[in-house]
């Protein structure tokens, strides 16, 4: 009889210890993703622009801060924060309670050597974000202080994505002073609502649900978060009508239309932190900024708007609105007889040829392309349009003499700073790089105005000012046109409930402990 | 045959050699920066950097080559510069699910290529062979991809008999790794749901990918037993009174095989290296996806890696044939 007892004694409390972490949870079965593209990695430093890499890393790592969905910096890992007048000093305090997905306990180590792992490794996209930071350090077990060695504004607005690892795991599987860069390429120890059960290269990547996550399960929740990758649209949206797909990211204009025709499907629009550029390389008859200041009044903007089918939005300054320093200087209107104007007070009335790099196979950017061609042409200026590929095009871009005249592009940022646009946009260190001021700008007034405003303390009403005259300056000087705002599309299956794009979430964050779907 | 393997040994590893050294200066000339394409389109100039020392597209022309070259002579095929892993490990993950589907589609092809072929063949001006020879005709003209969505549309998603598209479903594992091969591996594992799982998921991509060459596989029989039932051997067989049955295998059809044999061996070759635009529509994660995204990103270690791949794979099969023809001829094998 007593043995009997403690069986059931033992059993009672597996039960118990096996038990998810909140009994109020609702499991609403698997959502998937079905994406085009693969993560190079899970290793958050090593994240860069790929928007599935950011919705696997995102569901299981988290940052000390995040942004909500209205571009505020709100608390996560740290409950709470002070920051130094000048704006070199920031003391965080770490939440209690939080868990790795390894078992271990949060605490201030963790924090340390996730920041210190980020600045060393900074494979991904975000190692800017960290460069100013000089040290970090424990002031206690739940307190960090981060000391940096000039002040800049784009470090506590890139924080969010900035993830936090086990430092155990690190210690545990670092190889040869690696860092775990292995270990980590492959796996996933972080805090966040799922935790990594499989990732089959080629095929997909499966998490579920962590038991024990600080943010606790209750009410309805997906159990498991599968990412499929390698999915041809058409095979996505077929998929996505039988219900074994939930979520597909970027679709294209025409998939509006299909979503219109089924009640099983639904596409949702958002505003990424990403604008579609036109650049003009100053050289030849672009060198003299009447004959930009012409291209510009050229340039088809209602037609590229209306070509986009409502899913795209104007631009009314090369940055985006909802950004810390934006500020509208542009009229976006076109005006052929301005142009003609203009064109005659220079030397270049009688029509010249440019070249102009673009993609073919990507609509919005044939569109602009091919539009903006016809419009030339009605001024005499003949426009050769080169397909060209990103490795090839970078390439070119590095030589003065090999550049193209023109070329357009969509440029992503991934904190909410104008500063962080502007800088890709044209500042001169740029130039012979290939990865962005396409115009070859050189301007020390403009560079200036931007090395200056992030050093300002987070909400100096001067980093607006700055900013704002920076783009004026970029608008009089005609070297880049700001031609949209594409809007991004993704398509939801009817069952998904809890789901809203968020624009802040670098390179995507799909928010996942939000959804659950609906039977 | 030893002398044969040995020659044919030695031959592909001077091929082997050329294609890589080859292909390793034709990437490298390329007016491309496969360090940018690998940082994405947004990295800013000094994460490019980083991940140019980190692969080590940094150091001079000879000093790459030397390095790659020496590599590729104890087997190291390079680091992908897209996922970032060893491409001996990315291949080791991709090729036997191409592999897997060409076996498939090379049985479909001998079984119902090489049946059509012979039934076509004795039943020669009849309306059977007629049927058969246009079947032919039709089946070549379809390109794979064309065929491979009207399959999902009408036996995937109006049916609703066979899987749309994978190799698994997306709930299930796959089963403990031994060959790749999911069939396989879930037998070895004795997972029969697995097994039978996986099997229906190779229906469509095998179809799609074997009928335009079991096509050719029905013609090429048909013709060459054409030429040898007319040839006296048949007619003396059959003045024998041997059983028509026995005439056509053992004595036709075996004289036949030649031909047969050699556009089988070319057949496998371009099957598993030709696969890829049905492997894209079925979302099967096969080695000729990543062939493709490799030149797409200029991953040229990947791409190296993949040529070589099938380089072998063209190799290996023509060896085979060579090897068979000597079984079927033995006039071959005294020469």
């Amino acid at each position: 009889m007593k043995s009997h007892f403690k069986i059931l004694l033992t059993l009672a409390v597996l039960v118990m210890a096996l038990a998810p972490a909140s009994a109020d949870a609702t499991w609403t079965g698997t959502f998937v993703l079905g994406s085009c593209c693969e993560p190079n990695s899970l290793d958050p430093a090593a994240m860069g622009i790929s928007q599935t890499e950011g919705y696997v890393i995102n569901a299981m790592y988290e940052g000390l801060t995040q942004y909500s969905r209205a571009g505020e910096v709100r608390p996560r890992l740290a409950t709470s924060w002070e920051i130094s007048d000048d704006a070199l000093t920031y003391t965080l305090t770490l939440r209690e309670g939080v868990q790795f997905h390894d078992g271990s306990a949060l605490d201030s180590e963790d924090v340390v050597t996730s920041l210190e792992r980020h600045k060393a490794l900074g494979l991904g996209n975000l190692g800017f974000i960290l460069a100013p930071v000089a040290s970090v350090s424990a002031l206690d077990d739940m307190t960090v202080e981060i000391q940096l060695s000039a002040a800049d504004f784009q470090f506590w607005a890139g924080l969010p994505h900035i993830k936090i690892l086990s430092a155990d795991a690190i210690a545990a599987n670092e190889v040869d002073g690696d860092m775990a860069a292995d270990f980590f390429r492959e796996n996933a120890v972080g805090t966040g609502a799922y935790e990594l059960a499989r990732w089959d290269p080629g095929r997909q990547t499966e998490m579920t649900a962590f038991a024990d996550y600080w943010g606790g399960w209750e009410g309805s929740h997906v159990e498991t978060f599968i990412a499929r990758y390698g999915l041809d649209f058409s095979t996505r949206l077929l998929l996505m009508e039988d219900g074994e797909v939930h979520l597909i990211d970027w679709a294209g204009l025409s998939d509006i239309r299909r979503a219109e025709t089924t009640d099983a499907i639904n596409y949702n629009l958002g505003n990424p932190l990403q604008g579609f550029y036109h650049f003009m390389k100053q050289d030849g008859p672009l060198a003299d900024k009447k004959v930009r200041q012409a291209l510009m009044h050229a340039y088809p903007y209602e037609a590229m708007i209306e070509v986009m089918q409502g899913v795209a939005l104007p631009l009314s300054s090369p940055t985006l609105s909802g950004t810390v320093g934006h500020c509208d200087v542009f009229e976006p209107v076109q005006d052929m007889d301005a142009a003609r104007a203009l064109l005659a007070e220079t030397g270049y009335a009688d029509g010249f040829s440019l070249r102009q790099a673009y993609r073919h196979a990507n609509e919005p950017r044939r569109f602009a392309a091919v539009l903006f061609q016809e419009s030339l042409a009605e001024l005499g200026i003949e426009v050769v349009l080169d397909d060209i590929p990103w490795g090839t095009f970078i390439d070119a871009q590095r030589n003065f003499d090999t550049a193209y005249d023109m070329t357009s592009h969509w440029l992503n940022i991934p904190i909410p700073y104008s500063g962080e646009m502007l800088f890709r946009l044209n500042h001169s260190s740029l130039i012979d790089t290939g990865t962005g001021n396409w115009a070859w700008y050189n301007n020390p007034a403009f560079d200036a105005l931007l090395e200056e405003a992030p050093t300002l303390a987070p909400g100096d009403p001067r980093i607006d000012e700055l900013l704002c005259q920076a783009q004026q300056i970029l608008i009089d000087d005609a070297v880049v046109i700001p031609v949209m705002l594409s809007q991004y599309i993704d398509l939801t299956h009817s069952s998904v409930r809890g789901y809203q794009y968020d624009p802040y979430g670098f390179p995507g964050d799909l928010r996942v402990h939000d959804i659950w779907l609906e039977n | 045959m030893g002398k044969l393997l040995l020659e044919r040994l030695l031959t592909l590893v001077l091929k082997l050699f050329g294609m890589a050294v080859i292909l390793f200066v034709v990437t490298q000339v390329l007016p491309a920066d496969p360090a940018a394409v690998a940082a994405g389109t947004d990295a800013r100039p000094e994460q490019i950097e980083k991940i140019r020392q980190q692969l080590g597209l940094d150091k001079p022309f000879h000093e790459q080559f030397i390095t790659y070259i020496s590599g590729l002579a104890r087997g190291d095929l390079g680091k992908s510069l897209l996922t970032r892993r060893a491409v001996s490990d990315d291949l080791r993950l991709r090729f036997p699910a191409t592999l897997e589907l060409a076996l498939f589609s090379g049985i479909v092809i001998v079984i119902f290529g090489v049946g059509l072929g012979i039934i076509a063949a004795v039943k020669a001006g009849s309306p059977l062979d007629f049927l058969i020879r246009a079947f032919v005709v039709i089946s070549m003209g379809i390109p794979p991809f064309v065929l491979a969505l009207f399959l999902q549309l009408i036996f995937a998603k109006s049916l609703d008999m066979f899987p749309l598209e994978g190799r698994l479903p997306t709930r299930l594992a796959p089963p403990p790794y031994a060959t790749g091969l999911y069939t396989v591996d879930s037998l070895l594992a004795g997972q029969w749901d697995l097994f039978w799982s996986s099997l229906r998921h190779l229906a469509l991509p095998v179809a799609a990918l074997a009928l335009g060459r079991l096509a050719v596989g029905a013609r090429f029989t048909r013709s060459g037993m054409l030429e040898t039932l007319s040839q006296p051997f048949v007619r003396t067989a059959r003045a024998k009174g041997l059983r028509e049955g026995r005439v056509i295998i053992r004595h036709a059809f075996r004289n036949a095989l030649i031909p047969v044999v050699t556009m089988l061996g070319i057949q496998i070759g371009f099957l598993l290296s030709g696969a890829v635009l049905v492997e894209v529509v079925f979302t099967w994660p096969g080695l000729g996806r990543y062939a493709v995204e490799s030149v797409l990103s200029f991953d040229f270690y990947a791409v190296i890696g993949a040529a070589l791949i099938i380089a072998v794979i063209f190799v290996v099969s023509n060896t085979i044939v060579d090897l068979l023809y000597a079984q079927l001829d033995p006039r071959i094998k005294h020469r």
